[in-house]
C-alpha cells in the first residue's frame, strides 16, 4: 500500500479507536462504583478495555497486512463521485431532519419529499407533488390512525 | 399436548391470519426490486410491530424474510438483477431461459424449489428444535460464551473483507453495545452525559442507518448509476413442460438438504450454499450439457439450497440464542424489543409460543408458494419501479421510524450517525454485518462473560473449565489462525491486478 493512502487503512483507525478508548474514553467516560473495587470479578470497564485491546492488535495486524499488499486497488472507490448529487441529497436529507422538528412532519415531508422527486429523478414537476402528497398522506394515516404513534403536527389545529 | 389451547388461542388471532400472508407478500415484493432488501425492510417495519404482540410480530417478519427468498429469484430471472450474491446461480440460468422465452418456466421452478427447499429445513426447524434446546439447556454461561464467541468468530472470519477487518467490525459492535448503564452496577459508559443514551443505542436506527442509508447514498453518489427503466423480460409462457418437475425433484432434494446443514452452522451464509449446489449440480444433472445457456435445475438447485439456508438459520437462532446471519442477527434484536431471549429458557418459559410460531414458519412456507403463484407475474411490473422514485420514500420512513422509537430526535440522531458509519465503513472496507452482529450479542456476551466470572469469584479458568468450552475456544482459535494464515499467503502472492475478494464470492450476505 502506498503510504499516502494510510488514512484508508482501516488498521490505522481502528489501533487509533483502541488507543483512544484506553487513554481517554474508558478512564474518564466509564465510571466504577465503591462496590465494584471491593467486589472480585469484573468492572464495568472491563470489557470494553478488552475489546480496546483487541482492537489495538488487530487494527495493528490490518495495517501490516495493508502494508504488504502489492495492490494500491483497495484503498481506491470503484465509482467517480457525482458531487452535485451528492450535495442534493445530503442537503436534502439535513434538511428533512432539521425541519422535522420545528415545522412537524407533514409539511416537511411532503416539501422533501417533492425536493427529492424533482430535483434528483425524471418525475415531472406535477407528479412528483402529487406523489409527494400522496405518500406524506399515507405515513400519516398509517401512523396516526393506525398505530396510534403520534408525529409532530405541522397543523396542530387539523391534527396532522 | 398440555400447550394445545395456548396454541389454538394464538391463531385464533386476527392479527396472525392477517400478517402471515402479508407478510410474504412484502417479502416476495421486496425481494423483487432491486435496490431493497429484507434487512432494510424488516429494520423498516420494526417500529410498526411494537403494537403487535409477539407472535403476529415474528411472523409478519420472517414472512418477509422467506418471501424475499422467492422474491430475490423474480429480479434476478426478470431483470438480470440478483440483488444478492445468492441469487447469482439463479441468474446464470433464469436469464437465459427468459431470452429464449421460458421465462415463466423459470419462475415456475423457482418457486417450487424455493418451496420444497424451505419446507424441508421447516420441517427439520420443527422436529430438532426441541431436542436442540433440551441439549442447550444444559450449557451454563461459560459454554454461552465462549459458543458466542465461537460464532462472531466465524461471522468474522468469512467476511470478504477477511478475518481481521472482521475481528474489528465485531470488536466495534460489541463496544457500541456497551453503551449506556451498566449490566450489574447500573453505571454509566461512554454516555457522554446525555441521558438518552443511558438507555444504550437503539437497535433499529443503527441497522437502517448501517444497511439501508449506504445503498441509497451511493446509489446517488455514483456518476455512473443506471438512468434508464429497466427492462422486464415477458412472462407469457406456459410455464414448466411436462415431466420436467420430476426431472428436476432430485437435484431440489440434494440442494436443500446441502443448504439446510450448511444454514444451520451459524456464519456460513445462503451464497455458500448456493454456489456449492450450483457447482454439484453442474456435474450431477441430467440436463447439465444445457448450463450456461438456461438449464432449469440450475435454476432449480440455487433456489432450493438459498430457501433451505434461509429456514435452517431460524434453528441456531431458536434454539440457542445465536444468529446465524444478518438477517437473524435482525430477528434477534426483534425478540429482544417485545422482550424475549431466544434460546433454550425460551422453549422452557414460553413453549405454547414456541409450538406457535414452528406452526406459523410451516405454514408460511405453503404461503410463499400460494402467493408467489399467484402474484409473480403482477410483481415483475412492480420490480421495474425506479430506484430514484422508492429511495426517498425509504428515507423519509426510516427517519420517521426512527422517531417514532421515543417521539424524540435522539433516535434520528443516531439513525444518521449510523448512517455515516456505514458510509465510513464501505470506504474502509469494514463490514457492516460483522458489527451489527456484535452490537446484538455484545449484552448477552457480557451478561454471560461476568456471570461465569462472579459465580467463580473472579477466576478466569471458570471460562474454560468445561471440556464443551474448551473445543469452541479451539476451534475459534483454529479459525482465526488457519484464516490469517490464508490471508497473508494471499497478500504475498497477489500481484498488483488482484481482487480484493480473495477469489471468492462474498460470503455473508450484507445485502440480503
Amino acid at each position: 500500500m502506498n503510504i499516502r493512502k494510510l488514512r484508508f487503512s482501516a488498521g490505522l483507525w481502528a489501533a487509533a479507536v483502541g488507543v483512544v478508548l484506553i487513554v481517554w474514553l474508558i478512564p474518564d467516560y466509564i465510571s466504577v462504583p465503591p462496590a465494584a473495587k471491593f467486589t472480585p470479578g469484573p468492572t464495568p470497564r472491563t470489557f470494553p478495555a478488552v475489546l480496546a485491546w483487541v482492537l489495538i492488535v488487530s487494527g495493528i495486524a490490518s495495517l501490516v497486512i495493508d502494508l504488504l499488499a502489492r495492490s494500491s486497488a483497495q484503498t481506491e472507490p470503484a465509482y467517480r463521485l457525482d458531487w452535485k448529487t451528492a450535495l442534493i441529497i445530503t442537503g436534502l436529507t439535513v434538511l428533512y431532519v432539521v425541519l422535522f422538528h420545528w415545522i412537524g412532519f407533514t409539511a416537511t415531508t411532503v416539501i422533501v419529499l417533492f425536493g427529492f422527486l424533482s430535483l434528483l429523478s425524471p418525475m415531472r414537476l406535477l407528479p412528483a407533488v402529487g406523489v409527494s402528497l400522496v405518500v406524506t398522506l399515507i405515513i400519516v394515516l398509517l401512523f396516526s390512525t393506525l398505530l396510534q404513534i403520534p408525529l409532530p403536527a405541522s397543523f396542530p389545529a387539523l391534527g396532522f | 399436548m398440555n400447550h394445545m389451547p395456548e396454541i389454538i388461542g394464538y391463531f385464533t388471532d386476527w392479527h396472525l391470519l392477517v400478517f402471515l400472508p402479508l407478510g410474504v407478500l412484502i417479502g416476495i415484493v421486496v425481494g423483487a426490486i432491486p435496490g431493497l432488501t429484507a434487512t432494510m425492510t424488516i429494520g423498516l417495519l420494526l417500529p410498526f410491530t411494537f403494537t403487535l404482540t409477539p407472535l403476529p410480530a415474528f411472523i409478519l417478519l420472517i414472512g418477509i424474510f422467506k418471501g424475499a427468498m422467492f422474491g430475490g429469484s423474480i429480479a434476478a430471472i426478470l431483470l438480470g438483477c440478483p440483488g444478492t450474491p445468492a441469487a447469482a446461480c439463479t441468474m446464470l440460468e433464469g436469464v437465459p431461459m427468459a431470452r429464449n422465452g421460458r421465462a415463466s418456466a423459470a419462475l415456475d421452478a423457482a418457486l417450487w424449489s424455493s418451496f420444497l427447499g424451505d419446507l424441508m429445513s421447516t420441517v427439520a426447524l420443527l422436529f430438532a428444535a426441541t431436542y436442540i434446546a433440551r441439549v442447550a439447556g444444559v450449557l451454563g454461561p461459560p459454554e454461552f460464551f465462549a459458543l458466542m464467541l465461537l460464532a462472531l468468530t466465524i461471522i468474522a472470519a468469512i467476511s470478504a473483507e477477511g478475518v481481521v477487518k472482521g475481528i474489528i467490525a465485531g470488536c466495534l459492535g460489541l463496544l457500541a453495545g456497551t453503551v449506556g448503564l451498566d449490566l450489574v452496577y447500573g453505571s454509566a459508559r461512554l454516555t457522554f452525559g446525555q441521558p438518552e443514551l443511558n438507555q444504550g443505542l437503539a437497535f433499529i436506527p443503527i441497522l437502517v442507518g448501517l444497511f439501508a442509508l449506504p445503498d441509497i447514498f451511493l446509489h446517488y453518489f455514483k456518476t455512473d448509476r443506471d438512468g434508464d427503466a429497466t427492462r422486464v423480460q415477458s412472462v407469457d409462457d406456459e410455464g414448466m413442460r411436462k415431466g420436467e418437475l420430476r426431472m428436476i425433484a432430485p437435484t431440489i432434494g440434494r440442494s436443500g438438504l446441502l443448504g439446510m446443514v450448511l444454514g444451520a452452522v451459524p456464519g456460513v451464509g445462503a451464497t455458500i450454499s448456493t454456489f456449492m449446489a450450483y457447482g454439484i449440480s453442474r456435474n450431477y444433472a441430467p440436463d447439465r450439457a444445457e448450463y450456461g445457456k438456461g438449464a432449469i435445475s440450475g435454476v432449480a438447485a440455487a433456489e432450493s439450497a438459498n430457501s433451505a439456508n434461509g429456514g435452517a438459520t431460524l434453528i441456531p437462532l431458536l434454539t440457542l440464542g445465536v444468529p446465524g446471519d444478518i438477517v437473524t442477527a435482525v430477528l434477534l434484536g426483534a425478540f429482544q424489543y417485545h422482550g424475549l431471549a431466544p434460546g433454550p429458557l425460551l422453549f422452557k418459559s414460553h413453549m405454547g409460543l414456541v409450538y406457535a410460531l414452528l406452526i406459523a414458519v410451516l405454514i408460511s412456507s405453503f404461503l410463499v408458494f400460494i402467493v408467489g403463484k399467484l402474484t409473480y407475474r403482477r410483481i415483475a411490473l412492480i420490480a421495474a419501479i425506479r430506484a430514484e422514485y422508492l429511495y426517498p420514500v425509504i428515507i423519509v420512513l426510516a427517519i420517521v421510524g426512527s422517531y417514532a422509537l421515543s417521539n424524540t430526535m435522539y433516535n434520528v440522531y443516531v439513525l444518521i450517525g449510523a448512517g455515516v458509519l456505514g458510509l465510513l465503513f464501505r470506504r474502509l472496507r469494514i463490514p457492516a454485518p460483522a458489527f451489527l452482529i456484535g452490537f446484538v450479542l455484545s449484552p448477552l456476551i457480557e451478561d454471560n462473560l461476568r456471570r461465569t466470572l462472579l459465580i467463580s469469584g473472579g477466576d478466569v479458568s471458570a471460562l474454560y473449565a468445561s471440556p464443551a468450552s474448551i473445543v469452541m475456544y479451539v476451534l475459534t482459535a483454529i479459525i482465526v489462525g488457519v484464516t490469517i494464515v490464508r490471508r497473508i499467503r494471499y497478500v504475498r502472492s497477489a500481484g498488483a491486478d488482484a481482487p480484493d475478494e480473495y477469489g471468492a464470492p462474498e460470503l455473508l450476505d450484507s445485502a440480503k
